[in-house]
């Protein structure tokens, strides 16, 4: 058995206050829940997210991230995140705009790019440079010299003439990546969307991966191409079932709405966020309590349809 | 089976809908981006309807998807199921540069006359000012597709100038600078198309690429309309849309989004 099987909390110790962290999966799509409530347990400070902010909303109402460089800082349907709001409004957010697009060039960092010529933000505000943070982000940065000195660059096109937008990449200190399957060496599958954490895995300097299962690698490697991630990219594997609920994980279990909307509509104070984070994050203790806390009715009526990948929202009801 | 509907036997919302599945009649076997909620539907309308061969693609990386049943989530299993192929967000969002989407949609907090988008902040991005969402892929899909914009018809809405150009329209920012232009100064192609509200459709004038009612729909009046638009809308060219019809709510009704899970009704 490889080494770098560890515990959610021996893995998220790894995680330094200011850091740069890629959080993996996509708004409510394969989020490492388990690992964001962990970061709360750890009390962490000063992260950085990245690209797009979303059911992380408790660590940014738990005071863990308080900077954002990214296109989206919202819940999806379900609306405005309420501690990312109310944290921003207070000034302990500080976001740099970006649109979605250069919200993952950023990780060009992988192929050891310094940055690179995008121009999918020309005509917007976002390249207006009056409005950019980095400085202030810059200041809570462990790595001061990870956070670029400008937002963008303007530059002549010696190739093919006319103008152009340079964009600096980013090298995250940290990601934390979600999957369904991982080998025993790290090699990872991932089933539906992937966002960009591919990508996100080359740029990082250290990636941890927690996992709905842990597989033989022998199983993965029969079929290469259908994997993810090299197991060369991973460092730290931590097997951790419904390890993203309340998000969903294709192929796994659906979305939780319920648990979604009740979030959402008892996180609207900072006061009632503290009870909601004592009754789901501080008094379960650990992952385990979180999960015997939803109970086994709960996590059944939400598990993904052979043939499927979701749970139809007719299925089985009589 | 042409029966027509009374504009009181459906909603405001539904009737966008039913508009927008109809504008993606001309689309037919090509290319679209779209969104969660009412682009989702109507695009999903317009394939059962009048485009049976129209490309659905997400910026999940997910191309000519099928769905299912209607997402709630942008990036979930019923995005990736049984679509071409899915790759990472990148592969579907840079289309748009590539020019592989004959039409984008976006919607936002404000939209102004000349097709500008705002998603990012109300208000003064440096003084007082409320926080929104922030772009998504929106300034992706509007710097180079021809886009549709979904919009609520309310005053602080439709607005004369957006607080902040998330999405740039036809007359927009010039990069580093605080200086409006014109789109083509910027080499952009695409460009906002039409406006679509519970109320009517909005296009642009092609001279002064202001936008003006095109379509109203059946039962609204035009006093509704100037009351709640943000700027002295040019209604000379407006006439009322052609009734919905029988099949295009039922089909909605039935077929689209039985659950109601976007409550457009």
């Amino acid at each position: 058995m490889s080494d770098k099987i560890v515990s959610l909390e021996e893995a998220v110790r790894e995680i330094q206050n200011g850091d740069i962290v890629f959080i993996g999966g996509v708004l409510d799509s394969r989020v490492p829940m388990a690992a964001i409530y962990e970061m709360i347990r750890q009390g962490k400070k000063d992260l950085i997210g990245l690209s797009i902010l979303a059911l992380e909303d408790p660590a940014v109402g738990a005071g863990c991230i308080s900077a954002f460089i990214g296109c989206y800082a919202w819940l999806g349907a379900f609306g405005k995140a309420p501690c990312i709001a109310r944290k921003y409004e207070n000034g302990e957010l500080i976001i740099e705009d970006l649109g979605h697009n250069d919200s993952l060039l950023i990780y060009m960092s992988a192929f050891g790019l310094s940055s690179v010529a995008s121009n999918y933000s020309i005509g917007s505000d976002l390249l207006n440079l009056k409005y950019s943070k980095l400085d202030k982000i810059r200041e809570i940065a462990r790595n001061k010299e990870k956070i670029p000195k400008v937002k963008y660059a303007k530059i002549e096109d010696p190739f093919f003439g006319g103008e152009r937008v340079l964009l600096p990449t980013i090298k995250p200190d940290v990601a934390v990546i979600h999957v369904q399957q991982v080998g025993t060496e790290g090699t990872c599958r991932i089933f539906g969307v992937e966002g960009v954490d591919t990508l996100a895995a080359f740029a990082a300097d250290k990636v941890i991966v927690t996992a709905e299962e842990i597989v033989p690698e022998d199983y993965l490697r029969e079929d290469p191409n259908r994997n993810s991630i090299p197991c060369t990219q991973v460092d730290m594997i931590v097997e951790v079932p419904w390890g993203a609920h309340p998000s969903v994980v294709s192929h796994y279990y659906d979305l939780d709405i319920e648990f979604i909307i009740d979030y959402v509509k008892r996180a609207s104070t900072q006061e009632d966020f503290e009870e909601w984070l004592e009754e789901w994050v501080f008094s379960v203790e650990n992952h385990e309590g979180y999960l015997n806390k939803l109970g086994i009715e709960r996590l059944e009526s939400l598990r993904a349809v052979k043939g499927y990948g979701f749970r139809p929202r007719t299925w089985l009801r009589r | 089976m042409t029966e027509a509907v009374k504009a009181e036997e459906y909603t405001p919302l539904e009737a966008a809908v039913v508009y927008v599945a109809r504008e993606l009649k001309k689309y037919d076997g090509r290319s679209v981006i779209t969104g969660i909620g009412l682009p989702v539907v109507a695009s999903l309308l317009a394939k059962r309807l009048y485009a049976p061969k129209l490309k659905i693609n997400i910026e999940s990386g997910s191309f000519d998807i099928q769905l299912p049943e209607i997402p709630i989530s942008l990036f979930g299993p019923r995005i990736s199921y049984k679509c071409s192929a899915q790759l990472n967000n990148l592969h579907s969002l840079a289309g748009t540069a590539r020019g592989d989407y004959d039409i984008g949609f976006i919607g936002g907090a404000q939209v102004d006359k000349y097709g500008n988008v705002n998603s990012t902040v109300i208000g003064d991005y440096l003084g007082g000012h409320k926080r929104l969402a922030g772009s998504g892929g929106a300034v992706d899909i509007g710097c180079f597709t021809n886009t549709i914009i979904i919009m609520p018809h309310r005053k602080e809405r439709i607005v004369n100038f957006v607080d902040y150009i998330t999405t740039p329209g036809w007359k927009c920012r010039k990069p580093f600078s605080d200086e409006i232009v014109d789109r083509q100064e910027l080499g952009l192609p695409g460009g906002p198309i039409m406006i679509v509200t519970n109320l009517c459709i909005m296009r642009f004038d092609k001279e002064s690429k202001e936008a003006y009612v095109d379509t109203i729909f059946p039962g609204v009046s035009k006093e509704t309309i100037i009351s709640n638009t943000g700027f002295d809308i040019d209604l000379s060219r407006a006439r009322t849309g052609e009734p919905i019809q029988k099949i295009e709510i039922e089909t909605l009704r039935k077929e689209v989004d039985p659950l109601n899970i976007y409550r457009l009704r």
